[in-house]
């Protein structure tokens, strides 16, 4: 069977009633959290992972993959009426969009953020319907040795280029790996970090941790930290919708937001932050309109939000051929798979076929069905902005301590995530990033199994682990990842000393 | 090199790191190893992780000494203050710390008015009556939806029967 006719099969599936329900609920409580400020894609699926405990793989995915699109769609609400990112994808959207919406442009701004998203989910998830099943036939003959080191990449590159400083990337990562270790190891049997704990042989359960990490943490945190301070909520006036002038200012940002943002969510560049800043200054500096940029200007906000979403597709890439999650949703996403007991990777497309084409497929329709919700009904979305903070706060903290339970249906997990959440109160005051702990919890057991499989080969020579031409290309990629930032920003030194003239 | 408050805090936070890496060390060095493990046994990973973890700490140190502080995290929901409120946060976490307790004692239901009640006060409702009556009505449609409409099993507790 061809990709083209995977694919027809996987949209009959996808376009089942059933499964079109799914779809419809999951693109409105995707649209519903990702506009309530505080929630962001990871967390809005984590949270509503427990639903899917009770339905078929199918169903959930599709509705996963309406919930991820559809958080992202919220979320640049939020950015351009309120200006306030709910992730890091969105701050240049909040930057120009809030600026047009400000000058009584709202309507164009959420229109071109809405209609870009849609253009480059669209393409996006195209071409991922037909690199992910070729680049898992080649994933097949990836050895250990070399998904060690691609996972190496990954830490690295995670760790690194998210949040202020380096050191703090490492630290999140280093405390998920500890906590990945805890639990039995499948291999001998040991038991590692339990300290006479039952419940802990078992492990600490992902879901337990993202939620409470991404919603306690942040609970305790704005409890103890942030001064109140009344939202900015931009009145939106007529409709959402372009004018020709802004069809015609729209349309190449979005298609070079998708040229950039697609091959960045590919290889782990940690997210979307780096995407979206370089189609921001790359519409900056092609723009006629340049003194615009800053104020308002269209192009700032169609071509960083196509690059958001197009790097979200892109993520799926190395998620479903190789079992890599390279931000903090697909890792919740894989969690999701794991929950049925779907291995991800490159025998995904050979065992489970119907279910990575139906999700493929509903990736189109989730997209399509967000842009006929979303643009007509944007008013009625905005009005839940104005439930008052006390109430918005109290609900995610009751939903996150049900997701933290239910998992297991363990008090256990409840310490655990008491535990985790005091850990993300000082990550954030500290300055840590969340997204390498999480990282760190779910690749550190895989990265620990690949390597002792590739060491058990070669009966414990260390040398096999670089052995392979792969390996040698990917630990050259890991030097370099390490040691840019050091000669970047030497670089930086420099031309601050000496300022270019003129 | 003065130091500050701000670095206390900061090198607190670096030790605390610091001794996550020796306890990762210790309960390694301490594992009971099953027979035939083979030549990469269990204890490899986590020695490797438990050096990463205090490389890591020791750099942080440095970076702290420096005089290179975190950048606190900034939120939607407004400026970050240099001092902590420690009554909302102590409220916070005290709401939180509720569930645990009462979730299998008391059940779904009132486990979860309990934490919402607790959350929404600190934050700043302040007509009791009105948040005990949205806390309720949160707990009992999150209730009734998941255990009735999507078969997820949530306890509960004193009020099986009535539910």
């Amino acid at each position: 069977m061809n990709n083209i006719e995977s694919l027809l099969n996987g949209f009959a599936s996808a376009l089942t009633l059933t499964n079109l329900m799914f779809g419809l609920l999951g693109t409105f409580l995707g649209t519903l959290v990702g506009v309530l400020p505080g929630i962001g894609p990871a967390l809005a699926i984590a949270l509503l992972l427990p639903i899917t405990y009770t339905i078929n793989p199918a169903s959930a995915l599709i509705m996963f993959a309406a919930i991820y699109y559809g958080a992202m769609y919220g979320g640049s609400t939020t950015s351009i009426l309120l200006n306030t990112p709910g992730e890091s994808g969105s701050v240049i959207t909040a930057l120009e969009g809030h600026q047009m919406a400000k000058r009584g442009r709202a309507g164009a701004a959420l229109a071109t953020a809405a209609i870009g998203s849609f253009v480059a989910g669209t393409i996006a998830t195209g071409i991922l319907a037909f690199a992910a099943p070729s680049l898992a036939n080649i994933a097949i003959s990836v050895t250990a040795a070399d998904y060690f080191a691609l996972m190496l990449v990954a830490f690295m590159t995670v760790g690194s280029l998210l949040g202020s400083s380096m050191i703090r990337g490492m630290v999140s990562l280093s405390v998920g790996l500890a906590l990945g270790l805890v639990g039995s190891d499948l291999q001998s049997g040991a038991v590692r970090l339990t300290f006479g704990n039952l419940h802990a042989i078992d492990g600490i359960e992902t879901v337990t941790v993202i939620v409470s990490i991404f919603a306690l943490g942040e609970a305790l945190y704005i409890a103890g930290r942030a001064k109140e301070s009344g939202w900015s909520l931009i009145q939106m006036q007529g409709k959402a919708l372009m004018s020709r002038e802004d069809w015609k200012r729209s349309w190449r940002p979005w298609l070079r937001g998708t040229a950039i943002g697609f091959p960045l969510g590919i290889i782990p560049a940690g997210g979307s932050e780096v995407p979206t800043f370089l189609s921001y200054s790359v519409e900056k500096n092609l723009s006629k309109n340049k003194d615009e940029f800053g104020k308002g200007a269209i192009e700032g906000v169609a071509g960083p939000e196509a690059a958001n979403n197009a790097n979200a597709a892109g993520a799926l890439v190395p998620l479903l051929a190789l079992g890599l999650p390279t931000s903090a949703t697909a890792a919740v996403i894989l969690v999701a798979f794991q929950t049925y007991n779907i291995q991800t990777g490159p025998m995904l497309f050979a065992t489970n076929p119907e279910v990575v084409w139906t999700l493929i497929a509903a990736l189109f329709v989730g997209n399509t069905l967000l842009l006929i919700l979303n643009l007509p009904f944007v008013k009625i979305w905005v009005k839940l902005l104005k439930i008052p903070k006390p109430y918005l706060f109290a609900g995610i903290t009751t939903f996150a301590l049900m997701g933290a339970y239910v998992a297991n249906n363990a008090v256990f997990d409840l310490w655990i995530a008491l535990g985790v959440a005091v850990t993300g109160y000082f990550f954030r005051r500290f300055g840590v990033p969340i997204t390498p702990l999480i990282i760190g919890l779910i690749l550190g057991p895989m990265a620990e199994l690949q390597m002792r499989r590739a060491l058990q080969i070669s009966g414990g020579d260390p040398s096999a682990l670089f052995a392979t031409p792969l390996s040698k290309v990917l630990y050259t990629v890991l030097a370099l990842v390490i040691f840019t930032p050091f000669i970047w920003r030497a670089i930086k030194k420099r031309s601050i000393k000496y300022p270019k003239q003129g | 090199m003065k130091i500050n408050k701000e670095a206390v805090g900061e090198l607190a936070f670096a030790g605390s790191l610091l001794l996550l890496g020796v306890i990762v060390l210790i309960d390694t060095k301490n594992m009971v190893v099953p027979p035939g493990s083979g030549s990469v046994g269990p204890q490899v990973f986590p020695t490797i992780i438990g050096i990463f973890i205090i490389a890591v700490a020791l750099f942080l140190s440095i970076e702290i000494l420096r005089g290179n502080y975190g950048q606190p995290e900034g939120t939607e929901f407004g400026e970050i203050e240099s001092k902590t409120d420690f009554k909302t946060l102590g409220t916070v976490g005290a709401s939180i710390l509720t569930y645990p307790f009462l979730i299998e004692r008391a059940g779904f239901v009132i486990a979860s008015t309990v934490v919402f009640f607790g959350v929404g006060f600190a934050y700043g409702a302040r007509k009791p009556i009105k948040n005990l009556v949205i806390a309720l009505s949160f707990a009992l449609i999150v209730y009734l939806t998941f255990s009735k409409a999507l078969s997820v099993e949530l306890p509960a507790g004193i009020l099986k029967g009535i539910l």
